[in-house]
Parts: structure tokens; C-alpha cells; sequence
């Protein structure tokens, strides 16, 4: 045995060298924070993400916070960084998840979620493909539409060719609703309105009606259409070079908050942003959005009140349709704004909230988020007249209710360790991101 | 069994030489490396305190072992690359060198009383505990290069470095020995795998001698277009692939499952019945 | 006994062996003869599964070979078969770790006899030297074959002898012994039987005792005979 020594001490110490590395933890330098509650319930914080990152002495680590505490990405394998979510779908909306349980195969090689439709009798994935091109403008579109019946599971598989008369460049389907019989396939599409790919071209909001039992198309309708200006060039200096102006107009739709529950009303959005270069030379953004609700059942289209010329200044918006609620989120550095309409009736529910970062008590506002009739503030306090902005910096979350703008939890991110080392951790952690998990 | 433990032992036995040279050779270069890194930044910051009569905490950065493990990377490079180059080839000769030469050990290893699959798995394991000793040894040197920054540099410009951060610091050290188990497992297994494969592809010559070179080329290149197959015919990069992540994962390990057994069953076969001295 | 049926081995495309047959029995000292190339080799490497073999049978002890009778037979190859970096001391460890038919103490005597210095590395040894150790890996088992793969072929004269003298010896007394060799005016006076190998069949198989007294054939006259045909 005494012969053996030199094998089985080399044996040994890479078994061990190597098993003790991986069992001592391999995060390195990865301080754990937690959300303290200040205020208020921590079950309205439950779906609340904040992320950022821990910038130590080696550099920036990601992380997250909830108030289950903090997750590092440090130790995701290969598999879990780059392969686990290429299926987004299945593996981050809960509702995807749970129907891809019930219809294993149905819900195969499905990438969008604003294509599903689903109640209790029936579920409906729509997508509209562009193939070709055969010749330079021969792009032939389909609408494609698979049927499930609940009751039977048989999937009834509908291909329409659709006679788009002019060079689709870019189409894409935004809702999916059925009425009745009816199913209502509700996409965006943007085409060439001139001969040149590089020329003129429009966007609309289309709807396409299908019959739900035998598959025809029973009619199309456009909601919305808008010409995108060709870009005025600077051209060759002169009078017109003092004054050049591009316009960029979107369209957005927002749609029902929980996908796949029916919902008879959608919000499209068309945003208007103008470039210009003023009499000083300097750019200009001057930005516009209008919105309109359309309601599948009717087929009517209802503009919405115009929102109040302050709100246009808010450089960051986001919005949320939660039944017949219609929430927008209008925030900055300084303050936010909550705006709601009624979509059933096309009023303002009531006059617009506005809050400032003091009245939420900070001083400068990170990011936002609304979700669920939550709005979810991320923002830093105590850093008035210091050198350093980590200095004595705090970072605060508060949940607001949406529609009363009532604080409804607001906590602090603090090192969860010994206290004397909490005020050195503090300054280390950089939160960025506020995010709700929307179930 | 114990038969085996005595072959195994007997092909560490002859390779202890270059294993102890490998490491002893890492250990100096990447010991100095780390050495000569703390020294010249020690250097630089006497040099602005000359020049400028400040002291040179207000311009530079503490020290940190992390930051010298990151910008020696290539001098840590150079002896692991050179450990890989040799392991590679003893890949081969812990083979070859027993047919070749002035004396043919594979007469007697072949005509011992014990199973000749004794053979096969003691130079397999010989070749992974090589592989695992001095991965476990670089472990080791990462603390030891840690003591020895300290000693150079002045306690009051030191700052602390954890060992995984600075082990992460090292761009081969995150194929090498990254973070997370589950991917040392993937990683190794796959060099595991393209091992079995190897071992095949030389009983296939030791067997079929030049037939066997091609027998033993056309093996390898099926095995390494099945391993990639299911990467790129099923879609797993992008979202509208047919299967979802977890089948097509498990597709892949079906695959890789299939390899291993078949090349092990190949690689024992040849050596019970077909290999020739 | 050791015995070959009708075994055909390929090597090169050509039949190496096309057909042998023929038996060595126990207690007996066979020779196989042939011209160079004529597979004498081919033949102790296919009894020791060294070269797999693609039609015909090899038993001994009347069942079929397999690895049951590498603690039945020994083999004493033509040139060196131990790790170079090794002592001989440590090849002989080597070979009481694996068989169980080893039998040390005789493995020290015949170091004795022969004069070897058990520390002295396998690399350096000799012509002479080297095939005298083979000896002792091959007769210290208590096996009871040895098959020899040409033992005298560029040994020195007096290492020669030495040799020889390990054939009239009780080491040899009670085993069967299959050899190989050029010089068969050497070995005549030891060979029990031979067997003339051509064209990958054993040609003759012969009786020396009985060749000698009935026919007055001395094994090169037989040999002569045969390949002048």
C-alpha cells in the first residue's frame, strides 16, 4: 500500500482542491442586501424587482432585489445565461407557462405574445407572415390562425392569403379578440407608398375579421394611417438649411394587461416626435401623442381627451390597460404623473396626479414602473449638498396605488450584514431598474 | 479491481516526472508574474512621489491581487497553455509509447492475466486525474499568489481580493474553472467525451493500422457533427425553434449519452479483439 | 498440449499463415523452422493474442484459448517488452503484482545465475543482457508453457551458452516449449520435435529422435529436403 502513496495523495488533492472551491462558494465578493420596510404593507413590494449592480473593488457585479433578498447572475451556468430563455415566452409569462402545460404541442414554436387569444372555450394564436420576395415587390402576406377548442382539442389550422395591394415592408400582429364568431386579428403594418424602398411609406393599424368556425376572411378595416414624411434634407445650405425638420411618427397598441383573457377594447397610440433646428442651431424635440381607444365590439374608434401641454414634457411615459381602466405613467428626474381614462366611456376617470420626488420622499426619481394599478417608484434620498453622490445616498422603493396615488409601501435597500460595515455596502450598491412581475 | 488500481497507478508512476515539471513550472511563472506585477507598481508609485512630493494614494487606486491577476493574464496563460499542449499529446503517446520504441510494453500490458479493460480505463483515468491535479494545483497557487502580493505590498495601499473574483479576473480561468458547477461539469464532460473519442480513434489504427487511420478520422468527424447537430438543427438559439429548451436539452444529453457508450463499447471491443502489436 | 488448427491469419493482404496446423505437447521442446518471413513470429503472437487471428482454432489443454492462459503460458519475446525507466528489480514487481503463477524466489535465483544486478535500469541493458532478463520473466511463472521468440539471435557466444544451459535444466524439464530460431545447429541436440513451416502451412512435423535413428536425417537435412521441392 505504502507504493501507492503518490496516486492516491494525487487523488485526493484534486478531488478536494477542486470540491472545496465549488462548496466555499464561488461568488467571490457578493455583499447581500435587503429591503427594509419603512411604511406601509411588504405584501404590496411581494412582485417588486429592483436591479442594478454592486460596484465593488473588481468591478460591477449585477443583481437583484426583492424583498426575498439579493441574486447575483454570478453563478448562472452557460445553459441558464444563454439557452433557458431563448423560449422567452414559456419561461417568463406565467400565463404562458401554465398553457403550455395544458397544450403541450399547440403552443410550439410561438414567439408572440400579443398573438393569443384565449377564454374558456376557445384558444387562438394569429400571425401574419411576409414571405418572398420572388420579385423586388412581391411579398406575399398570409394570415396564419390556429384554433384550439377546448372542448375537443382538435386545432383547426386556417391559412388566408391576404390581397395586400401595396409593398408591405413590415407587418406584425398587436391583439387578438374574438366577438361572437367574429375573431379580430388587430396588426400593425408599414408599406412602401412610393416606387423606392428608400421613399415615401405609411403605417396603419389594420383589423382583419375572420369567421371563427370556417375559417374566411369576412372583412379588414383600417382604424388608423399615417404617412411617414421623407426626411427634408439639409440640402445645399441657404434659407431652407435654418430650418430642417424630420418627423418620426409610431404607432403603439396597448392591449388587455393579462393576454390571454378576453378584453373588448384596445388603446392605440400614435406618437408624433418633430426634429427641428431652431434659429440658434440647437435640436429641438418636440414630441406629441395622441390617444384613441377602439372597441372591437362596436368597431369604433373614440379618441381620448388630449393630456393636459405639462405632461408633454415628461420624457418618459408608460401605460397600462387593466379592464376598462387606462392608466399612463408620465415620469422624469423630478416628479411622475398618473393619468386615467375610462375606456367604456372615453372620459378621464379623474384630473391627472402629479407628484414630486419630494412628496414621495426623495429627491430624484430613478425609474418607474406601472403594473397591475401599482405604480412602483425606485428613487434616492439624502443626497443633498454632499461631495460624493454615494455619499449618505439612500435608495427608496414605494408601491403608490395607481388610481389614488396613496403610498402604499416604501422601504430602503440596506446591506444585510454586521452594521459597521453597512454604510460602506450602502455606497457600493447602484440600483437602476424598478420592475413588478406581472402575473 | 484491484487490478486496475495497480495499472492505474503504474501510468501515473511514469508520468510523475512531467506532471511534477508542469506544475513546478506554472508555480515560477505565474509566482513571479504576480511578483514582478506588485513590484513595478510599487515602482510607479514611488516614482510620482518623487516627481510630484504627493503621496501616491491620492492618485492611484488601492492594490489589489485581482487587478495583478488581471493584467498578468498572460503570463498565467502561458504555463496553463503549455500544461493542455502536453496533456493533449500524452493523450496520444499514453498509447503510442507502448508499441513504439526500443521496447514493446503493450506485449506485456496485452498478455496480463487481468481484463484488458483494466488497461483502457487505467490510462483514461490517468489522463483525467492529470487533468484534475492540476487544475486543483492552480487552485492551489491562486491563495499562495494572493500571500505573496500581500508580502510585497505595503499593508496601508493594499486592498482585499477574494480568490473567486480574482479567479475570474483571467479570461482562461473562466472556461477553465468557472463559477458555476453545473458549467465545470459541461465544460469537462465535453473534454471527456471528445477524450473517449479520441481513445476510440487510436485502438481504431492500433487495430486496422492505416485502414484504421481513416476508420479512425471518419469516427471522430460523425461523433463531433452529432454533438453539434442538435445546437443547430433544432433551433435552440433562437425563439421560434419546434422543441422547447428543456427537450432539445435533452436530445443533446441523449446524444451525448449515445457517444460515450458507444465509444467506450468500441474502444473495449478493438482492445479485447482486434488490436494487434 | 498446445495445439493450432487450420489457423489462417491476413497481413498485408497476403496469407501470412494459410492453414497451420500442428501441436506442441508438454514435457516436449517443438521447434518451429522456416525462412525468414514465414510467419514463425506471427504464430507465437496468435497463441499469446497479440494478433488476432481470422479463421481456425487454437486450443491448449484441448479448450480454446482466451485469457485464462496467460498464467499457462509464458512468453519470451525477441526484444525488449518492459518500460525502459524501469529497474529490473521494479519489472519484477511488476510481474508478481499480476500473476498469480509467479513464483519470486525462482525469479531471484535466476538473477543469480545470470548474473544481473537487480538496480540496473532496462534501458541501459545489453543485447545479451536484455534477452537474458526476458529469460527470467519467462521462466520464473510456474507456468507450464514457454514459448520463445527467437532466444539466441544476436546473443553474444557465451550468453549463449548460458542460455543453453537453462535448457537441460529442471527449469525446463517438465514444461512444453515452442521455440523459434535460426540456428538450428545451436538448439538440434535440444529439439524433441519440429515443425518446418511454408507457404503459412506447417510443411513437416516431425519427431528428431525418430528422424535421426530411422532415417539417419539430421533436422537440416529434412529441411534441405524441404525446400528444395
Amino acid at each position: 500500500m505504502k507504493r501507492y502513496l503518490l496516486s492516491m495523495a494525487l487523488g485526493v488533492f484534486a478531488v478536494g482542491s477542486i470540491g472545496a472551491y465549488y462548496a466555499s462558494g464561488t461568488e467571490g465578493d457578493a455583499p447581500r442586501y435587503k429591503l427594509t420596510t419603512l411604511q406601509g404593507d411588504a405584501g404590496e413590494a411581494a412582485k417588486m424587482r429592483l436591479s442594478g449592480s454592486y460596484i465593488g473593488g473588481v468591478g460591477s457585479k449585477m443583481l437583484e432585489l426583492t424583498v426575498d433578498g439579493t441574486k447575483y447572475q454570478l453563478t448562472h451556468s452557460f445553459y441558464e445565461k444563454y439557452l433557458k430563455d431563448n423560449r422567452y415566452l414559456t419561461s417568463r409569462y406565467e400565463d404562458m407557462k401554465a398553457l403550455k402545460r395544458e397544450h403541450r404541442d399547440f403552443m410550439r414554436a410561438r414567439n408572440n405574445v400579443d398573438s393569443f387569444y384565449k377564454d374558456s372555450e376557445w384558444l387562438i394564436y394569429a400571425d401574419v407572415m411576409l414571405y418572398g420576395p420572388r420579385g423586388v415587390y412581391d411579398w406575399r402576406t398570409e394570415l396564419k390562425m390556429d384554433v384550439l377548442e377546448e372542448a375537443t382539442g382538435r386545432v383547426n389550422k386556417i391559412r388566408i392569403a391576404l390581397n395586400v395591394a401595396k409593398q408591405v415592408s413590415w407587418l406584425r400582429v398587436e391583439d387578438v379578440q374574438r366577438v361572437g364568431d367574429e375573431v379580430h386579428v388587430l396588426s400593425q403594418v408599414r408599406y412602401r407608398t412610393g416606387p423606392t424602398a428608400d421613399g415615401p411609406s405609411a403605417v396603419e393599424f389594420r383589423e382583419y375579421i375572420v369567421d371563427l368556425r370556417t375559417g374566411e376572411l369576412l372583412r379588414e378595416a383600417v382604424l388608423v394611417s399615417e404617412e411617414l414624411a421623407v426626411s427634408d434634407s439639409a440640402g445645399t445650405g441657404g434659407a431652407l438649411a435654418a430650418q430642417s425638420v424630420t418627423n418620426e411618427i409610431s404607432l403603439s397598441s396597448i392591449s388587455s394587461e393579462v393576454r390571454s383573457q378576453p378584453s373588448e377594447y384596445v388603446v392605440l397610440a400614435t406618437s408624433k416626435n418633430q426634429q427641428s433646428v431652431n434659429e440658434e442651431n440647437r435640436e429641438e424635440i418636440k414630441q406629441t401623442r395622441r390617444f384613441a381607444v377602439f372597441s372591437y365590439r362596436t368597431g369604433k374608434l373614440t379618441p381620448l381627451p388630449e393630456p393636459s401641454p405639462g405632461l408633454s414634457a415628461y420624457s418618459n411615459i408608460q401605460s397600462e390597460l387593466n379592464g376598462e381602466l387606462f392608466t399612463i405613467l408620465y415620469s422624469d428626474r423630478g416628479s411622475l404623473a398618473i393619468a386615467r381614462y375610462n375606456v367604456a366611456t372615453g372620459t378621464q376617470e379623474q384630473s391627472e396626479l402629479v407628484l414630486t420626488a419630494e412628496q414621495l420622499g426623495g429627491q430624484s426619481i430613478y425609474n418607474v414602473s406601472v403594473a397591475q394599478n401599482r405604480v412602483y417608484v425606485l428613487l434616492t434620498a439624502g443626497t443633498l449638498n454632499k461631495t460624493r453622490i454615494s455619499d449618505g445616498r439612500q435608495l427608496v422603493a414605494v408601491v403608490l396605488d395607481a388610481g389614488s396615488g396613496e403610498q402604499l409601501y416604501k422601504g430602503e435597500a440596506a446591506y444585510d450584514g454586521p452594521a459597521e460595515k453597512a454604510d460602506e455596502f450602502r455606497k457600493n450598491l447602484w440600483l437602476t431598474n424598478v420592475n413588478a412581475d406581472r402575473s | 479491481m484491484r487490478n486496475y488500481l495497480k495499472l492505474l497507478h503504474m501510468e501515473i508512476h511514469r508520468f510523475r516526472y512531467i506532471l511534477f515539471a508542469l506544475m513546478g513550472m506554472t508555480a515560477l511563472v505565474q509566482m513571479c508574474a504576480i511578483a514582478f506585477n506588485a513590484m513595478g507598481e510599487i515602482n510607479e508609485r514611488n516614482v510620482y512621489f518623487e516627481q510630484t512630493g504627493r503621496a501616491p494614494e491620492e492618485f492611484f487606486a488601492a492594490m489589489s491581487y485581482t487587478r495583478a491577476v488581471q493584467e498578468t493574464q498572460f503570463w498565467f496563460a502561458v504555463p496553463v497553455g503549455l500544461s493542455i499542449a502536453v496533456l493533449v499529446i500524452y493523450a496520444f503517446l499514453i498509447w503510442y509509447r507502448d508499441w513504439f520504441g526500443r521496447s514493446t510494453f503493450a506485449y506485456r500490458l496485452l498478455s496480463l492475466p487481468s481484463e484488458r479493460r483494466n488497461i483502457y480505463f487505467a490510462k483514461l483515468t490517468a489522463i483525467l486525474t492529470f487533468v484534475f491535479v492540476l487544475i486543483g494545483f492552480q487552485l492551489l497557487l491562486m491563495p499562495i499568489g494572493r500571500a505573496i502580493f500581500a508580502m510585497i505590498a505595503p499593508a496601508h495601499q493594499l486592498q482585499p481580493s477574494y480568490i473567486a473574483d480574482a479567479i475570474f479576473a483571467n479570461q482562461a480561468f473562466k472556461i477553465l474553472l468557472p463559477r458555476s458547477f453545473a458549467e465545470f461539469f459541461v465544460n469537462y464532460g465535453l473534454g471527456v467525451i471528445s477524450l473517449l473519442v479520441l481513445f476510440a480513434s487510436i485502438l481504431l489504427e492500433r487495430s486496422y493500422r492505416w485502414l484504421g487511420i481513416v476508420y479512425g478520422l471518419a469516427y471522430a468527424g460523425f461523433c463531433a457533427l452529432l454533438m453539434v447537430y442538435p445546437m443547430l438543427a433544432l433551433g435552440l438559439d433562437y425563439s421560434t425553434g419546434y422543441f422547447y429548451t428543456e427537450e432539445a436539452y435533452a436530445i443533446q444529453m441523449a446524444i451525448d449519452a449515445l457517444i460515450v457508450v458507444s465509444s467506450v463499447w468500441l474502444g473495449l471491443y478493438l482492445l479485447k479483439k482486434k488490436v494487434s502489436v | 498440449m498446445i495445439e493450432l488448427k487450420g489457423v489462417r491469419k491476413r497481413y498485408r493482404g497476403r496469407y501470412v499463415l494459410n492453414g497451420l496446423s500442428f501441436t506442441a505437447d508438454k514435457g516436449n521442446i517443438t521447434c518451429l523452422i522456416g525462412m525468414n518471413g514465414a510467419g514463425k513470429s506471427t504464430v507465437m503472437k496468435a497463441i499469446m493474442g497479440l494478433v488476432p487471428v481470422k479463421e481456425g482454432q487454437i486450443l491448449v489443454d484441448g479448450k480454446p484459448r482466451g485469457r485464462w492462459i496467460y498464467e499457462k503460458i509464458s512468453f519470451v519475446p525477441d526484444h525488449l517488452t518492459m518500460p525502459l525507466s524501469m529497474k529490473m528489480s521494479e519489472g519484477l514487481t511488476f510481474m508478481a503484482d499480476f500473476y498469480a503463477s509467479w513464483n519470486a524466489e525462482r525469479a531471484a535465483e535466476l538473477m543469480r545465475f545470470f548474473r544481473l544486478e537487480p538496480s540496473e535500469k532496462i534501458g541501459n541493458l545489453s543485447k545479451g543482457t536484455a534477452a537474458k532478463y526476458n529469460l527470467v520473466l519467462g521462466l520464473a511463472p510456474n507456468s507450464d508453457y514457454v514459448l520463445m521468440d527467437e532466444p539466441f539471435s544476436g546473443i553474444d557466444l557465451f550468453s549463449r551458452e548460458m542460455i543453453a544451459d537453462v535448457f537441460s535444466s529442471e527449469l525446463i524439464e517438465e514444461r512444453g516449449v515452442l521455440l523459434t530460431t535460426h540456428e538450428i545447429g545451436e538448439v538440434e541436440h535440444l529439439i524433441d520435435k519440429a515443425v518446418i513451416l511454408q507457404d503459412g502451412k506447417a510443411e513437416m512435423e516431425f519427431d528428431c529422435e525418430t528422424m535421426r535413428s530411422e532415417e539417419g536425417k539430421s533436422i537440416v537435412d529434412v529441411m534441405r529436403e524441404v525446400y528444395s521441392r
